[in-house]
């Protein structure tokens, strides 16, 4: 090895002599401490002609004679143009950036300075993440990048996000992003045992070229996410303890109480017969109650009275104010050649429904170690989590507790006089609050993610190097049944003997690149620069499950698999068990050419090869290819005066991708499949699937053009990007003839094509910079315009509650029009197809004239102030124009729903009961339909996050040898929404509100102290 | 000199490099041949003879019987509607049955051709399965005989359904022998049909299927036999010969002699009476009972009630005039006063089974129903005493102190054979079959309909063709729709 670098050594020392006419600059470059930066770039200006910086900071540079001034610049740090004089020794000290990261865009393979980017990417920063009491990162991320869209579907402490970057990509497959943690590709929507604090960047990778490193995985884009790394210097320990907690938000709308029930019912009773409910039954205006002697009449009123005198409010027992705390130690520091990162967290969020939590133990090593030739990264991170769930969440069922908060009644009490619960049939809150007690529903997660990669220059033109890594997950959920208890009894044999469930899953997935590389510059001026890799990659998933559930539990040994009486003929307990196991495989080959002419054109250059197991033999390898072209446009001769700008950018990008990570089908799901079925108490061989032996990708074409430009040294900065995607061969439902002897109607074939188009916005002031006070705000916002342009054959074909039609967004909601309510009858009333008004529901009038559930709007804004040591930051996002179906509507303002003895909301008290009353509340002799008086505009604006804090100022620091910093914050979470959405919470991941569990507000204090 | 040296060395490792990188290529193009492991494949479900087997009876088991008992029933002149009918059935029965919305006229086409898919699939696996012992080699013949008559059988339900009389030429249906769910096969004369019915119904009756139907384990009589297929024979020749004149007809009509014969004498059964024949419709005996589908639910039970006692529809006064109510034992066999309904009649025939209230077995093929193509044959080729023979034979067992009676002319013969099978095989699926072949308009008294737009269909009527489904219209460019609708 040692022979074969100093021949290397030599043989650049070779190349170096037909330069000699040149000089030599040798030089070290350090920060504003005088700390050497390794790793700085120093150019020659103009051109290509550069080298970075040793471990030491040193650097030594051959450069033309007429050679007039060097560009120095590092990574966290700015630049600084340095002239050349007679001397051949400079030293250069360079100021820390504002964000460590700011003006690199990191694609998760490599590391490239914006101005040579040629995508389009939004970084967010660690500010916007640190410290934020969420426990799923991509939640996190909502309202921070523009394009970017994320909702979080449950507030249960831990659940992930949807999230989408520009607009949908698939009917029947996902669109979420390929997430890539420090190079490894992690699995998706499983982030409850990462920890956010490790964070250091997050990159949202949006265009073609941006993802030409993701090839066919890469169609809705990539997320990136960088880990903090140690620097060099004097080892630094961090503590960032929190403390606080989180509170159920405000709620749009009044449930009914006792007497309001009461009357309610009486009111059902006066229109329609059979009403047994006791505001009717015990009613002096009931006809039956009209010949009963006066005694029982005044005991009806005492009954009455006393039910009016219950009033249970059910959501304060089913909702609490949960405890949140988190404590963060971090170590880190490092010599010349080698750095590190060590960082140990513990996190506790109790949801605001009860038995609901989240806690979290996770740990990380990052090290790096840098020679001359040599740059290894090795990162590791295990976490352990355990949750606790509510049961059925998101789902209409009395077991759910948020809709058993609002259909129990208020007159039905918690407790009897003996102090049990109140349990039984009809007793809706009793026995929900009773299931929390007799049921567990929790899971346990291991998950470890790892990577090494390594890069060793074997010349100044040649290199190699690769990476490799895992991403590891274990997950085991437990549904555990008390034996005897209330809820057991309820249930059938053999689970009313009480049940334990355990259901494990395993998720491995390994990733391997290697690449060979050739770099050089040449011309005059090396003003033509060339950097080409070839690389080859591979990933393997494998993917496991298996659960079982036993009876017969031992009223002695609660909650574990021990107490399970094994199953015999005569007990019949027979354990159910399942399971299962699957896998995937990827590998790709690419090679990527980049070209830069002078300091002022980029050219990216990507072709792909990949090939999958999940696609049928015939297809399983395509070509992708992409383009992306740079221009710095202040370094042209004409933009020599152009003084305000201190930066401009032009950008353009075209290239291919699909779908791999939402593929719709599974790892196989293309094969038409068997399955076992019965004829007459024998077996039978029956087709289950009719595969799909022709299934290609879905494709997605991106063109992007952004601009990017900062004024008055970057006192005003700001980034436009406009899109247009087209993805195609996208799989459809389409009909099938069954006499071609397939035995099926219908299959999936890649037919139907897409477009999301839009711009996307960023922009930030700094409104006041001085040395005390600085105020800087920033905003961005996302518009996306989503339409099916094709179906292939098919026009449109109903999905749900939505219809997929062409012309139309996805998601567009698609029921009959509400026409209000006939003052004569009390009939509901409803548009037909052709605008008329008929009392007739039919389905053939649905009409999709009520928008769709995915926001073309998105968008976030800030703004902080920094006054000596007080800084505070408040944080908002949106999203717009979107609408959903509000099914708690359809329960809540439905008489059907009290008739089976449930709450209803105050509304309902508007009720028509006779003819000439004016109002929207139909009349109970008339069904409840499911119709666009339920779909609600659930645009809403949040204010999502306020920061206020103090940081101690250095000077009394100065006498404490021990402490660095201080600083004391308290935050909250989102504070507030404005929205005219009237269901729980307008931020949902689907089209439906169907009692998910609410994000909760959450308060919290802390302080970081640095040693 | 030197220098070369050392560029040579770095272009060997830069060989080295990227030999290995395409060493990894070709590594890498082998690793993404996965297998499910957890899936039956449809390219190996079929590997033993025993699998075999089980895609067979997935086959036996989605044949949709009841569906064709049904939509006979209903379209035709048996029933009529209960007013407790909440809409079952009705735009069938008023003839307003529509490609997009057909109900039972449209499902026998994809409850058909499934069937027709699962068989040609196997069919396509059959050869790769190596019987292990002579024993299996037996098996796997007969299998491959029980799958073509089916398939033969399948097409010639659809025929019946979709493409009217027997004329050669007119449209018929695609008769697919293989699948392709790329494929978008186009209507085939009627005469390529019958000639792919015939030659799968020749190749299962000179395969290793048993002479005699045989019992399977509790099931009873649910595969196919010889004497089965040979009834397939004798009812598509029936239909060939009522549509076809002169010779041409004669031919077919001791076709239909000759196979109804064979039926006969290889099931080994006589015809049941009394007590016997009364059991057959509560699963209770399978005297006569030559082929049937086996039920484990209510299918064909809740046709013309529900299991809340709901009736749809009720045997028509035009099918309970034609008894004898007090002499012919069919009657109270075949219908039932409702005791939850006064006046309301009942259809007692598919009823209830000691396995429950409404779970019957479907009755795919009767002794009787030979007996009556035998006469109505020898009646067509003019040897009236022989097919009074058989007609009385039949009525022997029916009917309590019959005298035997002698047709008049073959005009009398015919109309008596006709009204005989509307008596014995009513609502097991012949009727509007049996108007189709001979081309015969529907027709319904008054007492059976509430509108007189419900009463007669005539033989030209193009409902008499039922509607393919919109949906093969709409994904099959080739497909062509049936006239008017």
């Amino acid at each position: 090895m040692r022979k074969l670098v100093s021949l290397f050594i030599l043989l650049a020392f070779c190349v170096v002599q037909t330069w000699a006419q040149d000089r030599t600059i040798t030089g070290k470059v350090t920060d504003e401490n005088g700390a050497p930066i390794s790793g700085a770039s120093v150019l020659v200006k103009g051109s290509t002609t550069g080298t970075t910086t040793k471990a030491d900071g040193s650097f030594s540079l051959n450069v033309p004679a007429n050679a007039k001034q060097l560009v120095v610049s590092g990574v966290g740090f700015g630049s600084s143009t340095i002239n050349l004089g007679a001397s051949n020794a400079v030293t250069v000290s360079l100021k820390a950036s504002a964000g460590d990261l700011t003006d690199v865009v990191i694609t998760g393979y490599s590391r490239v300075k914006k101005s040579e980017y040629v995508g389009a990417a939004s970084k967010i920063d660690k500010k916007a993440i640190e410290l934020v009491p969420v426990g799923s990162f991509d939640q996190i991320l909502q309202g921070r990048a523009p394009g970017l869209r994320v909702s979080a579907g449950s507030g249960q402490p831990g659940a992930s996000a949807s999230v989408q970057i520009r607009g949908p990509k698939s009917i029947s497959g996902g669109s979420t992003p390929l997430y890539v943690v420090d190079g490894v590709p992690v699995e998706q929507s499983v982030f409850q045992s990462l920890n956010p604090n490790d964070f250091e960047t997050v990159d949202v990778l949006k265009d073609a070229s941006s993802a030409a490193l993701y090839g066919s995985r890469g169609a809705s884009g990539v997320i990136v996410v960088t880990t903090k790394r140690g620097q060099k210097g004097t080892t630094k320990l961090s503590y960032r303890p929190q403390i606080g907690f989180t509170q159920p938000g405000a709620q749009k709308f009044d449930m009914m109480s006792s007497s309001e029930v009461l009357q309610f019912q009486e009111n059902l009773g006066r229109q329609i017969s059979g009403i047994s409910l006791p505001g009717w039954r015990f009613s002096r205006n009931n006809p039956a109650n009209a010949g009963l002697p006066a005694a029982t009449l005044t005991s009806y009123d005492r009954i009455l009275d006393s039910l009016r005198g219950n009033n249970v409010n059910w959501a304060d027992i089913f909702q609490r104010s949960g405890r949140f705390q988190s404590h963060d130690l971090s170590l880190s520091g490092g010599s010349d050649k080698t750095r590190f990162f060590l960082s140990g967290a513990y996190y506790k969020e109790q949801g605001i429904g009860e038995r609901s939590d989240l806690t979290r133990y996770t740990l990380r090593s990052n090290i790096d170690h840098t020679t001359d030739k040599l740059t290894v990264q090795f990162n590791n991170t295990i976490g352990y989590s355990e949750r606790n769930f509510i049961e059925s969440e998101g789902g209409v069922a009395l077991a759910n507790p948020f809709a058993a908060a609002y259909l129990a009644l208020p007159y039905d009490p918690l407790l009897l006089s003996n102090g049990s619960v109140n349990v039984g049939a009809g007793k809706v809150g009793g026995n929900a609050y009773q299931r929390i007690r007799d049921i567990k529903r929790y899971n346990n997660q291991l998950k470890a993610t790892g990577g090494v990669s390594l890069n060793y220059d074997f010349t100044k033109n040649f290199f190699a190097g690769g990476n490799a890594g895992y991403d590891f997950r274990e997950t085991q959920n437990t549904t555990f049944l008390q034996p005897g208890s209330f809820t057991a009894t309820q249930q059938a044999f053999p689970s009313s003997t009480g049940f334990y469930n355990d259901g494990f899953s395993r998720f491995f997935q390994a990733n391997m690149r290697a690449y060979l590389g050739y770099k050089a510059a040449f011309g005059k001026n090396d003003i033509h620069s060339i950097n080409f890799t070839a690389n080859a990659e591979n990933i393997f998933r494998r993917t496991k499950n298996f659960g079982f559930t036993g009876y017969g539990i031992n009223t002695k040994l609660p909650n574990t698999p021990a107490a399970i009486t094994p199953g015999t003929v005569d007990n019949r307990l027979i354990p159910a068990i399942s399971g299962g196991k699957s896998q995937r495989e990827f590998v790709s080959f690419f090679g990527m050419l980049k070209y830069a002419y002078s300091d002022r054109y980029v050219l990216d250059l990507t072709v792909r090869r990949d090939g999958t197991s999940i696609l049928p033999v015939n297809n399983r390898f395509a070509n992708f290819y992409a383009a992306g072209f740079l221009w710095n446009t202040l370094n042209e001769g004409f933009a020599k005066n152009w003084k305000s700008f201190s930066t401009l950018r032009m950008r353009l990008s075209y290239g291919s991708s699909a779908n791999a990570e939402n593929y719709p089908f599974g790892d196989f799901g293309y094969f038409p499949l068997y399955g076992s079925g019965q004829y007459a108490g024998l077996q039978t061989l029956v087709p289950t699937t009719p595969g799909n032996t022709a299934g290609t990708w879905e494709y997605t074409d991106k063109a992007n053009l952004g601009i990017e430009f900062g004024l008055w040294n970057e006192r005003l900065f700001g980034e436009i990007n406009i899109y247009n995607e087209i993805t195609r061969d996208m799989f459809i439902t389409q009909g099938v003839p069954i006499e071609n002897g397939s035995s099926f109607t219908s299959a999936q074939i890649n037919a139907g094509k897409m477009r999301n188009r839009g711009i996307e916005v960023n922009l930030s002031y700094d409104v006041i910079r001085k040395r005390n006070l600085t105020w800087t705000v920033s905003g961005n916002f996302g518009y996306n315009q989503n339409e099916i342009t094709s179906l292939g054959q098919e026009k449109e074909f109903p999905s749900g509650t939505s219809i997929v039609r062409v012309g139309l967004p996805l998601g567009a909601h698609y029921v009959n029009k509400w026409g209000g309510v006939d003052a004569a009858t009390g009939a509901p009333l409803y548009y037909t197809k052709d605008g008329k008004l008929t009392n007739v529901f039919s389905s053939a009038d649905q009409l999709a004239e009520f928008g769709t559930y995915f926001a073309p709007w998105t968008g976030g804004f800030n703004t902080s102030l920094r006054f000596k040591g007080f800084d505070i930051a408040a944080f908002f996002n949106f999203q717009a124009q979107f609408s959903r179906y509000n099914n708690q509507d359809f329960f809540q303002l439905n008489h059907a729903f009290a008739i089976q003895g449930f709450n209803l909301r105050r509304e309902m008290l508007d009720m028509w009961a006779k003819p000439g009353d004016v109002t929207n509340i139909q009349s109970p002799l008339f069904q409840r339909q499911f119709s666009s008086k339920d779909v609600q505009d659930a645009s809403y604006l949040r204010f999502r996050n306020l920061q206020i804090g103090y940081t101690l100022p250095s000077a009394n620091l100065k006498n404490s040898k021990i402490i660095r910093g201080l600083r004391f914050y308290v935050q909250a979470q989102n504070l507030y929404t404005f929205t005219n959405w009237t269901g729980f919470d307008p931020e949902d991941d689907n089209n439906i509100a169907a009692y998910e569990y609410p994000l909760p507000r959450t308060f919290t204090f802390g302080f970081n102290l640095d040693f | 000199m030197l220098n070369i040296n050392k560029n040579m060395k770095r272009i060997n490792i830069n060989i080295l490099l990227a030999a290995s990188l395409l060493f990894g290529m070709q590594a890498c193009n082998k690793s993404v041949d996965l297998f499910p492991t957890d899936n039956i494949n449809e390219a190996n479900v079929f590997q033993t003879v025993d699998d075999l087997e089980q895609g067979l009876y997935a086959a036996y088991g989605s044949l949709p019987g009841e569906n064709d008992m049904y939509v006979n029933a209903i379209v035709a002149d048996e029933t009529k509607i209960s007013n407790e009918n909440r809409g079952q059935g009705q735009f069938e029965f008023k003839w307003q049955y529509v490609p997009a919305q057909g109900g039972s006229t449209t499902s026998a086409w994809v409850s058909y051709y499934y069937v027709i898919g699962l068989i040609n699939k196997e069919l396509a696996a059959f050869d790769k399965v190596v019987p292990r012992n002579a024993t299996e080699t037996t098996t796997k013949d007969r299998i491959k005989g029980e799958l073509l008559a089916l398939r033969a059988f399948s097409h010639f339900q659809l025929l019946q359904s979709y493409c009217g009389k027997y004329n050669p030429a007119a449209s018929g249906i695609p008769y697919t022998i293989t699948s392709d769910i790329g494929a978008r096969p186009a209507r085939q004369p009627i005469s390529e049909v019958i000639a792919g019915i015939e030659k799968d119904l020749d190749a299962a009756y000179n395969s290793a299927v048993p002479d005699a139907p045989a019992v399977t384990g509790t099931a009873g009589v649910i595969r196919l036999s010889k004497s089965v297929i040979a009834g397939f024979r004798a009812r598509v020749a029936v239909y060939k010969a009522s549509g076809l004149t002169g010779a041409d007809a004669t031919t077919e009509w001791n076709k239909a002699l000759t196979n109804a014969n064979d039926c006969i004498t290889k099931s080994g059964k006589t015809l049941a009476t009394g007590a016997n024949y009364a059991n057959i419709w509560s699963d209770d005996n399978e005297a006569e009972l030559l082929f049937k589908l086996r039920r484990a639910g209510t299918s064909v039970g809740t046709l013309w009630q529900d299991n809340n006692g709901d009736v749809f529809f009720e045997p028509s006064e035009k099918l309970k005039a034609l008894f004898n109510r007090t002499t012919d034992a069919r009657f109270a066999a075949f219908f039932q006063i409702d005791p939850t309904a006064q006046d309301t009649c009942l259809v007692k025939k598919f009823f209830a089974s000691s396995r429950g209230p409404k779970i019957v077995d479907v009755k795919m093929m009767r002794l009787s129903e030979m007996y009556l193509i035998r006469a109505e044959a020898k009646a067509e080729t003019n040897d009236l005493p022989g097919a009074a023979a058989d007609y009385n034979l039949l009525r022997q067992n029916r009917i309590t102190g019959y005298t035997a009676e002698t047709f008049a002319d073959k005009t009398d013969a015919i109309t008596k054979i006709y009204n005989e099978r509307a008596r014995e095989l009513c609502f097991e699926g012949f009727r509007f079959f049996d108007h189709i072949r001979r081309g015969v308009a529907i027709t319904r008294p008054a007492a059976d309909v509430q509108s007189t737009a419900w009463q007669n269909l005539p033989a030209s009527d193009y409902r008499m063709l039922f509607p393919i489904p919109q949906a093969s219209i709409l994904a099959n460019p080739n497909m062509v729709q049936n006239p008017g609708y």
